[in-house]
């Protein structure tokens, strides 16, 4: 069947709207001294920015799993006005320009917040370490997780779970073996979405936990040091965080593409 | 047709001050200043007073590190007069033929020492009460760090920061908030910071000292105006507005 | 021992029924739509709490008084409309997926669902994903799925319903095999899933149980105008005046043949049964050999295919007639129209209540 045509005054805009996406993207790579690139990629403050924030956004990854995916199950079963209040606050952190978000993290877990306090009493001191990094990440990256997934929950139709159920399975099967695999383009998209976010993450990351090479410089925040050092190594790095944002927006592509041929 | 005008005309007139805004435009009487971020308090008092007996002439400022305001100029962004937190970052600007005359030190500025209020982790001064504490610092390449650095090697001491910040402001924000136990901040940030932090002076900290130049760039489009404001800062009111708030001579 | 017993109230969905299944046996479950029959199943399948009552299932107390058995261990099948196969499995993942729940090793389940899907016939599906098979070979899946854990109760609703016609004929057959000594609820609208596949019938209208009992006896004696249009047959009450004879209103009387299981008893009520094929309509009286000549008002008139079907008003009770269109076109028929019904008596089963 043809469908009717779009109007063709749509040209313009959406041409405008392309090259003023396409436009800083082509402009920065037009700047990135692309000979030396593997030279200042190699410098050591690089490859510890690097590595430190493929450790970090993983152990995010992970933490936004193992804690995003139980609140998103929960969400999508709730009705009513604490399931809206919830959902409220899982979605917030994605809203919020992160240096507010890290003056949050701040006060409430820095040394003289009340938690922070008790924390470090406790001996587990999240200031200026590698873990302060993974909670800031965490905190402004899990929203993408529950976001994603509960959607996906929530469109699912409920007979897979009631046949589970009449077949046999208990609650925690019917997770494991129905529940979750229905939905699983739309948690392995979450991931990357949380990923991508983890490592584009710097306002919170500067704010709460520091900069430190090898510690808590990760490669936003040595981008922002190299910013008034060496303006060639800035875009160097720029590059391997476009490169590693296209790839993680085309991975989550083909799994919401995957996820639609299955239904 | 004459509500359409006069939603053009509206239009026009509220765009119009947007379109002026930035140092982009050049009206006839703007001075566009590029100063480091920690002459920020002092030439805003300064700026005022140059409008004030300049009537007609306002003065537009852009604080941030010195290396990324080199970076500005030499893209081509319209500055008049240009300030630099040390002497290597000028020479970068004056190596890339950004400035019109030789530039010339207006102040100094040298390191001290803060902790949160109390002295928590009871730092006694750059030494060796600091192993162990949560030292915070600027990271080496941005002035104040390679004046930290300078200092460090010159007063023999391993300093072990637990974060290297990018900005002085970051520093001082960290000891403000007790979450450092100590940072390394120009005298001019602890003064700044007043009553939030307790400064402990380092002996020797000359040996390190930041000397600031200032000079009129290239492009400069109101060059006599951008003259009269560097002649102000060099000047008996600039040096006394500087000196109270912590710079060196 | 029963195979189900359930006494239950819903409050709020106006229910209170009291139903009773023998164990091995289908029971066909009718009525108009929102009656309750949904809500039937779902009691029995423990996706509903009752508000008073008890449900059983075998000689087990599933809900009641402080009891709640929850779904996965009430060894109850439930099949749809939708086959629901998950569609991340293939078909005898799907089918293997009930014993390997309940603790079945994978070989055992492995065998069980092999032998679940030859019993469907398709055998040769086994390793089909679910968006690969037809409507008719997902429906026979999830047959085979459900079976394949034993279950002490299966619970149809409506599970030819999506099918087309030649399809469900098949399906209809498969079931009345596979279903062949189990204890199972069917909820139904089509007469033939009760003719082929169920032992008893239970109407329910209203969130109650109006009437229940052999399929083939109500099935030929209905004694609800449901269970009648159902059947597709008029049902008109009275009060026997002979053993051949219903009295339908003062003076208006009804000849038939008695039915020698249920026979008319005098002086008790009555119902006569008669195929709307079996009634002739006239403008006046028609004379001749049908002993039944009686005076209906049209009261409206429905198309259906070849026939019309006339809407009549006999004596207070709704009845109708089919007719040819050119039947009802030549007598000038419309609402309204004064008409006299003839009916042989051989045709009206007359029948006790």
């Amino acid at each position: 069947m043809i469908r009717p045509p779009l109007p063709r005054w749509l040209a313009l805009p959406s041409a405008v709207a392309a090259v003023f996406l396409a436009v800083p993207l082509l402009a920065l790579l037009a700047r990135v001294p692309w000979r030396g690139l593997p030279v200042l990629l190699s410098a050591p403050a690089a490859v510890d920015a690097l590595w430190l924030s493929l450790r970090t956004c993983a152990l995010t990854t992970l933490a936004c799993l193992v804690l995003g995916l139980p609140l998103a199950l929960v969400l999508s079963r709730g009705r009513g006005a604490w399931a809206a209040l919830g959902r409220t606050l899982a979605t917030v952190p994605m809203v919020l320009p992160p240096v507010v978000a890290g003056l949050a993290l701040l006060v409430a877990l820095g040394r003289r917040a009340p938690l922070g306090g008790w924390l470090a009493g406790a001996g587990v001191d999240l200031a200026f370490t590698t873990a302060a990094v993974v909670v800031a990440q965490t905190f402004v990256a899990m929203p993408f997780l529950v976001v994603s997934v509960e959607g996906a929950l929530r469109s699912t139709q409920d007979d897979y779970a009631v046949a589970a159920a009449t077949l046999g399975a208990r609650p925690t099967t019917v997770l494991w073996r129905v529940t979750l695999p229905l939905v699983a383009p739309a948690i392995a998209s979450g991931a990357a979405l949380s990923f991508a976010r983890a490592l584009g993450e710097f306002g919170a990351t500067l704010t709460f936990a520091g900069s430190l090479q090898g510690t808590t410089r990760t490669l936003p925040l040595e981008i922002y040091l190299q910013r008034e050092l060496d303006t060639d190594t800035a875009l160097s790095l720029s590059v391997v965080l476009i490169a590693t944002a296209a790839l993680l927006v085309a991975a989550t592509a083909r799994f919401s593409r995957a996820a639609w041929s299955r239904s | 047709m004459s509500g359409r005008r006069a939603l053009a005309g509206a239009l026009a007139l509220v765009l119009l001050p947007a379109c002026a805004a930035g140092p982009s435009s050049s009206q006839p009487s703007e001075v566009v200043v590029f100063a480091a971020a920690s002459l920020t308090g002092t030439f805003t008092e300064l700026g005022t007073s140059f409008e004030a007996s300049h009537p007609g002439v306002t003065v537009t400022f852009s604080f941030d590190g010195s290396a990324a305001l080199v970076d500005q100029l030499q893209a081509g962004a319209p500055a008049d007069v240009f300030a630099s937190a040390d002497r290597a970052t000028m020479d970068k600007a004056t190596a890339a033929r950004l400035m019109a005359t030789t530039p010339e030190v207006f102040t100094t500025n040298v390191l001290t020492l803060i902790v949160p209020k109390g002295n928590p982790a009871g730092i006694t001064g750059l030494d060796e009460s600091l192993k162990g504490t949560k030292l915070v610092a600027c990271a080496v390449g941005v002035p104040c760090g390679s004046a930290t650095s300078k200092l460090a090697d010159a007063l023999a001491v391993t300093l072990e920061p637990v974060s290297e910040e990018t900005k002085v402001t970051d520093v001082r924000a960290k000891v403000e908030s007790g979450q450092a136990d100590a940072g390394i901040v120009y005298v001019t940030d602890a003064k700044a910071s007043g009553d939030k932090v307790e400064t402990i002076a380092i002996a020797g900290a000359e040996q390190a000292r930041n000397d600031y130049l200032i000079g009129t760039t290239k492009g400069a489009r109101q060059a006599a105006l951008a003259a009269e404001f560097v002649a102000l800062v060099k000047g008996e009111q600039g040096q006394r507005v500087l000196a109270a708030a912590g710079f060196g001579t | 021992m029963t195979g189900i017993s359930l006494t239950a109230t819903l409050a709020d969905r106006g229910f209170d029924l009291a139903l009773a299944v023998p164990t091995g046996s289908v029971t066909a479950v009718v009525g108009p739509n929102g009656a309750g029959k949904t809500t039937l199943l779902h009691l029995v399948a423990g996706l509903t709490r009752p508000d008073t009552g008890e449900v059983r299932i075998g000689d087990r107390l599933v809900a009641g008084p402080g009891v709640w058995v929850p779904t996965h261990r009430r060894r109850v099948a439930l099949l749809t409309q939708r086959p629901a196969l998950f569609p991340h499995l293939d078909a005898l993942a799907n089918v293997m997926f009930g014993p390997l729940a309940t603790g079945s090793d994978r070989a055992a389940a492995r065998v069980r669902a092999l032998a679940e899907l030859d019993a469907v016939g398709c055998g040769g599906l086994a390793s089909r994903r679910p968006a690969e098979l037809s409507g008719g070979q997902a429906q026979r899946v999830a047959i085979a799925r459900a079976l394949a854990t034993e279950p002490d109760v299966v619970l149809l609703d409506e599970p030819l319903a999506g099918l087309d016609i030649a399809v469900a004929a098949d399906q209809r057959h498969l079931l009345a095999a596979r279903l062949r000594g189990r204890t199972a609820l069917l909820v139904t609208h089509e007469v033939l899933d009760i003719w082929t596949i169920a032992d008893q019938v239970a109407v329910v209208a209203d969130g109650r149980l109006v009437e229940s009992g052999d399929a083939s006896l109500l099935l030929t004696r209905p004694r609800t105008e449901f269970l009648a249009r159902l059947v597709g047959t008029n049902l008109v009450p009275g009060s026997a005046v002979a053993d051949d004879t219903l009295e339908l209103a003062p003076g208006v009387l009804l000849r038939g043949l008695a039915d020698p299981d249920q026979p008319l008893v005098a002086g008790s009520s009555g119902l006569a049964s008669v195929a709307p094929s079996a009634i002739a309509l006239h403008l006046a009286d028609p004379g001749g050999s049908p002993r039944n000549v009686l005076g209906c008002l049209v009261t409206g008139l429905e198309p259906r295919g070849q026939v019309v079907r006339v809407h009549l008003e006999l004596a207070g009770h709704a009845v109708a007639a089919d007719l040819t269109p050119q039947a009802v076109a030549e007598l000038g028929l419309r609402p309204g129209t004064p008409v006299r019904a003839s009916v042989k008596a051989t045709q009206v089963h007359l029948y006790g209540r």
